[in-house]
């Protein structure tokens, strides 16, 4: 226990029992390995994809493929987000946990999982992460393991949700009858972790039945998957603005200006938004109405609300507290930050990947373009700025303060500033060269989009450009990790005691003329209206015609 | 509330214009209307092209199953299968590929008034041993020509029609199987409105046309029809792939279409 | 009712109208997501009623 540190973050930690903080930092340093285990196979697969790794078989190209997926998306993800769980659990609570015994439980069913995703995928036929049952059709005791995997990940999410869920009642009935805004927030998103479990039972038991004879092939195995996938792809999103709000005060003194009520509103919009927004995943299935098409596109935008919504909280409550303690100019309250620290850096970068992403989602919202981008390299480049620019660095972030407070090290080193810039260099590299790749129809998923010379040349270069950026993206990626897991096992240089620093006085905060997030927001939807003209631009110059199927 | 009348809030510290300001996303649906891209599918899509949306039919209500482009009643994958077969075979040119709506098949065992002459029209052209070159060949118009003046042998080709359907060769059947595609080099016209018929027969497949500086993607579910009528407005040689992970070749899977 | 329960009840409310509305427009095709978002809108409604109790 090391409460050399007045943050109100360290207190609630060292309030747990011991046994609370292993299991925090067994289920980070679980998340870590995870984590570093998929960053080499993502970078495995960018490298084969630029003819610079081809592993000899196309079967081991694609299994690699399939681990990175469960790896980073399911086990870094999950387990990451667990940790922070009972991190917000017990920074409510100021208590020792409420049924931790299940959190060990759970973390031990992840592993589980984690094996038995290993043996399905490295038996049996080739499939990637969404484990598509067609393609297994004759092999099906691989798969079998392999969708007993995400059975068991179901099981292990449940596991880990309820300590959360059941510290948070507990706090809240100690308390004065209701949540911090942060408090609430953590309940609803376990909610939603608890969707998802049911999303991965609904999609993977049919599966599972088939797989040992007693059902017939899931025929609607696709569009399960992609309901799973989106409730999966949001939970980390809320995840990191809940990370946001938890950190901001630690680094900065700065508080929510809004009222906690205002914040709980936007938390509850953002899973009431969740639901109706999946059809976009939709838009290339055969099939579908085209009312339900132009619905989709439509509902589709209302997810961005709540996420604005929290953007610009955290951010003016920023900007006004930074200019409530005099900073000045434009940008002032952006210098006056504390740039001496790793987490500052983070936040900033996850905040400059959440633009470039956000900026690219709503292209990919709309429905008419799907027919364009859809199943192309666009939606991994646009992606990796949120599953890995936003989401994971601002995990690891979370993972990286409160390594003092478990036990661990966490002593800061002035070379690791730099990390999150690296990372977000080589996303930008991925991303851009992925996006105008994808744009151009180089397909996702494949090993080789060279297509014997029958492709575009443009596809090796920018192929090439992807791989480079993977390199970068996997250096600072892994370097960050290193330390990080370095900390958590006890090695590294000592965490020094860091005071919190002071909250300016509300009423002087509501004062400032804080535009920075609202001119940025402008900006944004200025850019979303530039990249959505252009790729009408790009899909019409198309020597092509075609009316009807899906996507137009 | 009371902070609405606090006079020391500046605006961007108030919950309405926060409120407001993350509406103001909703204003995309104004920027996609502005772009065409806000109306009801299929429509505004043949807008600029009047000359090719015209058909009575569009994909998006094709007809019989009263649905959209995929129908649950199509046919079977052993029937579309033997579609495919059949549409292959009726439209075999002599260096391999398929031309739908070009002549009659020229090798034909049925009895044809008219295969004598047809054996005699082939052999007269000269290209198609460097047919590979097909988009930039300078013999394109002389195919036409011959096409045109061909076609009034086609009945004899129509009688024979195991499709059933009296086409000008405006219908492409399209097989996605693991790992290929059936035909796997189709020669089709420049400006010619094709309906294309496709499906993927094992496991779901991708039937997507590169067209240069950007591709038309599609998705294909195993034992769905789905249709979508293609015009190829320039000439050129285009890569047929497949856009959905379909197992070890995915990647291998691809055909040619040539626009000629 | 405390603003805490009343919106995981607003939560749990909206995602049942939205799973009837799957289940019953054919148009949108989409049995499977009735199922999901049916399950968590009783989800919800428990957790509501959890948090009420204390
Ligand atoms: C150094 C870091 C990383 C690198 C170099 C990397 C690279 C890649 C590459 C090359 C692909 C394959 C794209 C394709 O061919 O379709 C991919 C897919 C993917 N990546 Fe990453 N990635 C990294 C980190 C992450 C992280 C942190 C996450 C999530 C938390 C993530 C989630 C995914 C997902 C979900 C896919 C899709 C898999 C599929 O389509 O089956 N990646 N990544
Ligand atoms: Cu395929």
């Amino acid at each position: 226990m090391t409460p050399n540190t007045h943050s109100s973050l360290s207190l609630s930690l060292a309030a747990l029992a011991p046994g609370d903080r292993r299991l925090i930092r067994s289920l980070f340093i679980a998340a870590l390995a995870a984590l570093a285990l998929g960053l080499l196979l993502g970078l495995w697969v960018a490298l084969a994809r630029a003819g610079w790794a081809r592993p000899d078989l196309p079967e081991t190209g694609y299994r690699l493929l399939t681990l990175h997926g469960v790896a980073v998306f399911f086990d870094w993800l999950t387990l990451a987000q667990a940790g922070l769980l009972l991190v917000l659990a017990a920074q409510e609570r100021k208590a020792p946990l409420s049924l931790a015994w299940m959190g060990w439980a759970g973390l031990v069913v992840m592993l589980v999982a984690f094996v038995l995703h290993l043996l399905g995928t490295l038996g049996g036929n080739p499939l990637l992460y969404d484990g598509s049952p067609e393609l297994v059709a004759d092999a099906r005791q691989g798969a079998l393991l392999f969708y007993l995997g995400y059975g068991a990940l179901a099981l292990g999410l449940v596991l880990l949700a309820l300590p959360g869920l059941a510290t948070l009642v507990k706090a809240r009935k100690a308390g004065s009858g209701s949540w911090t805004a942060l408090g609430f927030g953590a309940f609803a998103w376990a909610g939603l972790l608890l969707v998802s479990a049911i999303a991965l039972a609904n999609t993977f038991l049919p599966a599972i039945l088939w797989a040992v004879g007693l059902g017939g092939m899931p025929a609607d195995h696709a569009t399960l998957w992609h309901l799973l996938f989106h409730n999966m792809h949001y939970l980390p999103l809320l995840g990191t603005m809940l990370a946001w709000y938890l950190l901001l005060p630690e680094l900065t003194g700065a508080r929510s200006i809004f009222g906690s009520g205002f914040s709980k509103l936007v938390f509850c919009l953002y899973l009431v938004f969740v639901p109706p927004t999946s059809l976009y995943h939709m838009f290339l299935e055969p099939g579908l109405d085209p009312m339900v098409l132009v619905l989709g596109s439509l509902l589709s935008l209302f997810i961005g609300v709540p996420t604005i919504a929290a953007f610009l909280v955290v951010m003016t409550s920023l900007e006004a507290h930074g200019r409530a303690r005099g900073a000045r100019g434009g940008l002032g309250w952006l210098k006056s930050l504390d740039w001496s620290q790793t987490a500052t850096h983070a936040l900033a970068a996850a905040v400059i990947n959440l633009a470039l992403g956000g900026v690219l989602a709503f292209v990919l919202i709309q429905e008419k373009l799907a027919g364009l981008l859809s199943d192309t390299f666009f939606v991994p480049g646009y992606f990796h700025f949120m599953t890995l620019g936003v989401v994971t660095l601002s995990l690891l972030t979370v993972a990286e303060r409160i390594a003092p407070a478990l036990g661990g090290r966490g002593g800061s080193v002035a070379w690791a500033r730099y990390l999150p810039w690296l990372i977000t260099l080589g996303l930008f590299l991925f991303g851009v060269a992925g996006v105008v790749a994808g744009s151009q129809g180089m397909p996702r998923r494949v090993l080789d989009a060279s297509y014997e010379g029958l492709a575009p040349t443009s596809w090796i270069l920018l192929s090439w450009i992807i791989g480079i950026g993977a390199l970068l993206m996997a250096l600072g990626l892994g370097l960050m990790v290193a330390r990080i897991g370095a900390a958590y096992l006890g090695f590294g240089p000592k965490a020094l005691a860091t005071e919190q620093p002071q909250a300016v006085p509300e009423e002087l905060a509501l004062k400032q003329g804080a535009w920075g997030a609202s001119l940025a927001v402008a900006l944004l939807l200025t850019l979303i209206t530039a990249a959505t003209w252009g790729a009408f631009a790009l899909m019409r110059s198309l020597p092509v015609i075609a009316i009807g199927g899906a996507g137009h | 509330m009371t902070q609405a009348l606090d006079p020391g809030r500046s605006l961007p510290t108030r919950r309405g214009f926060v409120a407001a300001a993350s509406l103001g996303i909703l204003g995309l649906y104004g920027v996609w209307a502005a772009l065409g891209a806000s109306g009801k599918s299929g429509k505004d899509e043949s807008d600029g092209h009047a000359g090719h949306g015209g058909e009575p039919e569009t994909a998006s209500s094709s007809g019989g199953h009263g649905g959209h482009g995929a129908s649950v009643g199509g046919p079977s994958t052993d029937d579309f299968r033997r579609l495919t077969e059949d549409f292959s075979k009726r439209w075999k040119q002599q260096d391999g590929s398929v031309r739908p709506g070009y002549v009659p098949e020229p090798v034909r065992s049925e009895p044809d008034p008219h295969a004598g002459h047809d054996m005699h029209a082939q052999p007269v052209q000269p290209q198609a041993s460097h047919a590979g070159h097909a988009g930039h060949d300078p013999h394109a118009g002389h195919d036409m020509q011959a096409m045109q003046a061909l076609a009034p042998n086609a009945h004899a080709g129509h009688e024979v029609a195991p499709l059933g359907n009296a086409d000008g060769g405006n219908e492409v059947y399209l097989m996605a199987y693991q790992w290929g595609f059936e035909p796997s080099w189709l020669k089709l016209e420049a400006g010619k409105t094709y309906r294309f018929r496709m499906m993927a027969v094992d496991a779901s497949h991708g039937a997507s046309i590169q067209m240069g500086s950007g591709s038309l993607i599609t998705r294909l579910r195993q034992g769905v029809l789905t249709e979508r009528e293609i015009t190829f407005t320039d000439k050129g040689s285009h890569l047929l792939y497949c856009t959905v992970f379909c197992g070890a070749f995915h990647d291998r899977m691809t055909a040619r279409i040539d626009v000629v | 009712m405390s603003q805490d329960v009343f919106l995981l009840g607003l939560i749990s409310a909206v995602w049942a109208a939205l799973a009837l509305a799957y289940a019953l427009v054919p148009m949108l095709n989409m049995p499977g997501s009735a199922l999901i978002w049916g399950s968590g809108a009783g989800l919800f409604l428990g957790l509501a009623l959890w948090v009420r109790r204390g």
